[in-house]
């Protein structure tokens, strides 16, 4: 009898399992359904950071799906009810949510997927110049904001080989990369320990920014290590990709070095997923996977389940200070 | 002329546009063949390219084409370059790209520039489109340099003394010329550089004076271009400008022959021009085409690379995926596969041979790029930026403005075998004269209002007593207000009879040089679709050595009064060879317009020169 009573139990506790799980099942497609991701009948939809299309691509697999066109903070409030998950920075989570109406949380903060400190590469000859008119012991963020747009012969009166204008490299400032970029410039600025808006000297990091045009290519490191010093004389970027750069056989020929001045930033790339989700464990497999680790260190990320923004302007102080900034 | 009307010209002039001067072995007109085979059952990935690296990328594609990388998703991809000049480029995507008559529409397009890319997404804004232009890598690099003769650049310190713009401007207006350098003997500096309607230096060289005479390196703008003081510094060194046109070949070409004879010096003292054709001029190549069983001679007189100090612009050669809507994912990620490809350091490799900077920072820029062939690798150390697309489009309306004036002397031939078809399988279709008379009106379009414009004809038995060789119809004065009286008189002509090419010449070039203006570019413009033909074969070549003779004394000398002569052969029974020898005794260019089909072309490729 016991095992009759047992095995009655077990079938109801299976049964009950599999209807335990149906429900939830249902629910959870049904809240997609609602927003409408589901492509196909399984699938979860990514979208990416415009920076970070290729590691999308490598994770990309018959249960991703990954949007054709990228996204970056302006489109992101908009988009979140039509995906999954977002691969993008640490900070644009905040971001967004500072810039959404009334502050509402549109994005959770996410999972770190990886991490970098923000380098300066530089062709050497250039820093020496640098540090030299900053009266420095070495190349500083504050040196390179009071730098930029400067012509070279006021920098380097004594090298009349340095033609042109010093121009820093920070990338779009309307994007997410391109104001974390500027982060560690502005915090140069500040006034303040914790600043605010008001305590960053927007207009000096604006001039930073417009020391250069935006490159059609997007890719200042490319355009430095090809161009040379005449593209760029110096280009805040990910440690990795600053490195890969400096060790190029153009960025050996042009005596590119790799810098972090303090005080070091550093920032993380994350997994986020709409307020009130979490990201789906196969997304997380997904760039877990050695194609997509590999895909990440070629855009210059450490892969990383740990790690956090540092030596920045709080989010909400970077969505005001991109607004301030964008030419 | 109003801004909308400039604009349409330019436009059209772009559209009608093909590099077609025969000093010009590589055609920038469409050329799709190039033994890449059938595509079969392949996805093809058509290709719009600019004609410098037609041979390249067609070298590459057949490469890629069936190799493993060529696939996607299990289909084989097909690469199909065709070569295109990038103002013709670009026009074509702004308007309507006709398949049938330029080939299929490109999934890819490398112009020279990144510049006709921003052009493009700004003329389709204006028409209310969206851009095709995306972001894009570089496929290869070569900036824009002052190339100068070497002993030029060392009387004005280069390289220990850093070279500029604004030497350029203080040069060209200089009435000592090179007699400030102590070297009378050069007499004025001239300036040869090209229409940047047509041509990628012609485009930046324009961008570069701009930017200077501006004092930025970027963030140029629409009220930089209308500034007076700004205004007057490019029309200070148009003023030295011996003549336009549209490609720089025509300029190589001509200091290269004259270097044999000894009077490059005199020729041009500055032309803007690709470091990569510095080196294939240094390396006795001027046009970059080997022929076959052509040796490369080097020139006496070697060029040197000038990177101005202010600031100068890189022929980028973009990769460009377009965003159009005949571009499909499958064939964006064809493309992409093949840039992949060309973008491995062992075929980034071979643009070096070329004289181009590899894309590819993996890849070392080494040898032909070296100082001994009169280059820095090392160099520029300024760049400018590209300009947002609406200023850029400006930039290209105000030029007409700005461009030193013309006085040119169009001679017309209607000789009786003008009335010949011109396409002779049908015989009722228009006359070669009805197509040069169409090509001919519309190209006038492109002269500015202050330009002179005068229009000769000439056949023998002219005239109340018909014993003349030719006759004025119009005095070579301001087009402005007799554009339409112009495009009358054309009109009106019908063929007649014999062709006294040579007598004509020599008196179209004594009218121009009676009245010499050292202000404009002083030309004659000749159509003519036969040989010699005045009655008398026994002095033709008599008459010809004495109309060289003439043209060359005119041409050569410190106190030179250059009148340039540039024929259009027109039709296969016109003398090109003859023609070509006389265009060259004025330093000038030759046009082949052995097709009829292509005088609409021809005449604007012709009238760009001014």
């Amino acid at each position: 009898m016991k095992r009759v009573l047992a095995l009655v139990a077990a079938v109801a506790m299976v049964a009950g399992a599999f209807v335990v799980r149906s429900k939830l099942i249902d629910s959870t497609d049904g809240s997609r359904q609602r927003r409408g991701t589901r492509a196909t009948g399984t699938s979860l939809t990514v979208a990416c950071a415009p920076e970070l299309t290729e590691v999308c691509d490598a994770a990309r697999g018959s249960d991703i799906r990954v949007l054709p066109n990228s996204l970056d903070v302006d489109d992101a409030a908009d988009s979140a009810p039509s995906i999954d998950a977002w691969l993008t920075y640490g900070p644009a989570p905040a971001i967004v949510n500072a810039d959404a109406a009334d502050q509402q949380k549109v994005f959770e903060a996410g999972t770190v997927v990886a991490s970098a400190r923000l380098a300066v590469v530089a062709p050497d000859d250039r820093v020496a110049a640098l540090v030299k008119h900053c009266r420095a012991a070495k190349l500083t963020w504050s040196c390179l904001v009071r730098s930029a747009g400067l012509s070279w012969s006021a920098v380097a009166p004594d090298n009349p080989r340095l033609q042109g204008t010093v121009k820093v490299g920070v990338g779009d400032p309307a994007s997410a990369l391109g104001a974390i970029l500027s982060g560690p410039l502005a915090l140069a600025t500040a006034t303040q320990r914790d600043p605010g808006i008001d305590d960053i000297d927007a207009k000096s990091v604006a001039r930073v920014v417009a020391s250069v045009d935006q490159k059609p290519s997007g890719d200042e490191l490319t355009d430095l290590t090809i161009q040379g010093p005449a593209a760029f004389s110096a280009v805040v970027a990910p440690e990795g990709s600053a490195r890969r750069a400096a060790a190029s056989t153009r960025g050996q020929g042009l005596g590119l070095v790799v810098i972090y001045p303090e005080p070091v930033a550093t920032t993380v790339v994350v997994l986020t997923a709409p307020s009130g989700h979490k990201v789906p464990q196969a997304v997380l497999n997904a760039f877990d996977q050695p194609a997509a680790r590999s895909a990440l260190a070629s855009a210059g990320w450490a892969s990383a389940t740990r790690g956090t923004t540092s030596g920045l302007p709080a989010p909400d102080v970077l969505s005001a200070l991109r607004t301030e900034i964008a030419p | 002329m109003t801004l909308r009307r400039l604009t349409t010209a330019v436009l059209v002039a772009l559209l009608a546009a093909t590099a077609c001067s025969s000093t010009s072995k590589s055609s920038d007109s469409a050329k799709t063949d190039s033994g890449l085979g059938d595509p079969g059952d392949c996805m093809t990935v058509d290709m719009t390219v600019s004609p410098e690296k037609f041979d390249l990328m067609t070298t590459l594609a057949k490469q890629f084409n069936g190799s493993k990388p060529a696939t996607v998703d299990g289909r084989c991809i097909f690469v199909r370059p065709q070569s295109k000049a990038s103002g013709t480029a670009t026009a074509l995507l702004a308007t309507n790209w006709d398949d049938s008559s330029e080939g299929p529409r490109p999934v890819v397009w490398s112009p020279a520039s990144t510049s006709w890319g921003a052009i493009l997404n700004q003329r389709l804004a204006d028409q209310g489109k969206q851009a095709l232009v995306g972001s894009a890598k570089p496929f290869m690099l070569t900036p824009l340099t002052i190339a100068m003769p070497q002993p030029m650049a060392s009387a004005l310190g280069y390289p220990d003394k850093p070279i500029g713009w604004s030497d350029i401007l203080r040069l060209a207006t200089d009435k000592r010329g090179w007699a400030a350098f102590g070297h009378p003997e050069w007499g004025p500096f001239r300036l040869g550089k090209t229409n940047p309607n047509f041509s990628t230096s012609g485009l930046s060289e324009l961008i570069s004076q701009t930017y200077a005479a501006a004092g930025k390196s970027s963030g140029l703008t629409a009220e930089d271009i209308d500034n007076s003081k700004n205004n007057a510094f490019a029309k200070g060194v148009e003023s030295a400008v011996v003549h336009y046109g549209d490609t720089t070949l025509t300029f190589l070409n001509n200091w290269f022959r004259t270097d044999r004879q000894g009077t490059s010096l005199q020729y041009a003292s500055a032309v803007a021009v690709e470091e990569k054709s510095v080196i294939d001029y240094n390396q006795g190549n001027p046009d970059g085409v080997l022929s076959p069983g052509e040796r490369p001679r080097k020139p006496r007189i070697p060029l040197v690379a000038v990177y101005p100090k202010e600031g100068t612009l890189f022929s980028d050669n973009p990769f460009i995926v377009l965003d159009a809507p005949w571009v499909d994912a499958k064939e964006r990620q064809a493309a992409a596969a093949f840039q992949a490809f060309v973008q491995r350091p062992v075929n980034q490799r071979k643009v070096l041979r070329f004289g181009f900077r590899p894309g590819n920072p993996d890849v070392a820029v080494g040898s032909p790029i070296v100082t001994s062939n009169g280059v820095d690798p090392k160099q520029p150390q300024a760049l400018y930026e590209v300009p947002k697309p609406a200023v850029l489009v400006k930039l290209l309306n105000k030029w007409q403005t700005q461009r030193k004036s013309a006085r040119v002397l169009l001679v017309l031939d209607v000789s009786g075998s003008m009335k010949d078809p011109a396409d002779t399988g049908n015989q009722d279709g228009p006359t070669k004269l009805d197509l040069a008379k169409k090509a001919a009106i519309e190209a006038l379009d492109q002269f500015k209002p202050e330009d002179a414009v005068g229009l000769r004809i000439f056949t023998t038995g002219l005239g109340p007593d018909q014993d003349q060789d030719f006759l004025d119809l119009l005095p070579v004065t301001a087009i402005g207000p007799r554009r339409e009286a112009l495009a009358s008189r054309i009109r009106d002509q019908f063929p007649l009879n014999a062709t006294p090419l040579y007598s004509v010449i020599q008196s179209s070039y004594e009218k121009v040089q009676a009245d010499y203006d050292p202000t404009r570019i002083n030309a004659v413009v000749l159509l003519t679709d036969g040989m010699n033909d005045d009655g008398n074969r026994e002095d033709d070549d008599q008459q010809l050595q004495k109309l060289l003779a003439a043209l060359r004394r005119g041409s050569e000398g410190e106190g030179a009064k250059p009148i340039r002569i540039f024929p259009i052969a027109y039709g296969r029974d016109a003398d090109l060879g003859t023609l070509r020898t006389i265009a060259e005794a004025t330093n000038s260019a030759v046009y082949d317009a052995s097709d009829p089909a292509t005088i609409n072309k021809i005449f604007t490729a012709v009238v760009s020169n001014f």
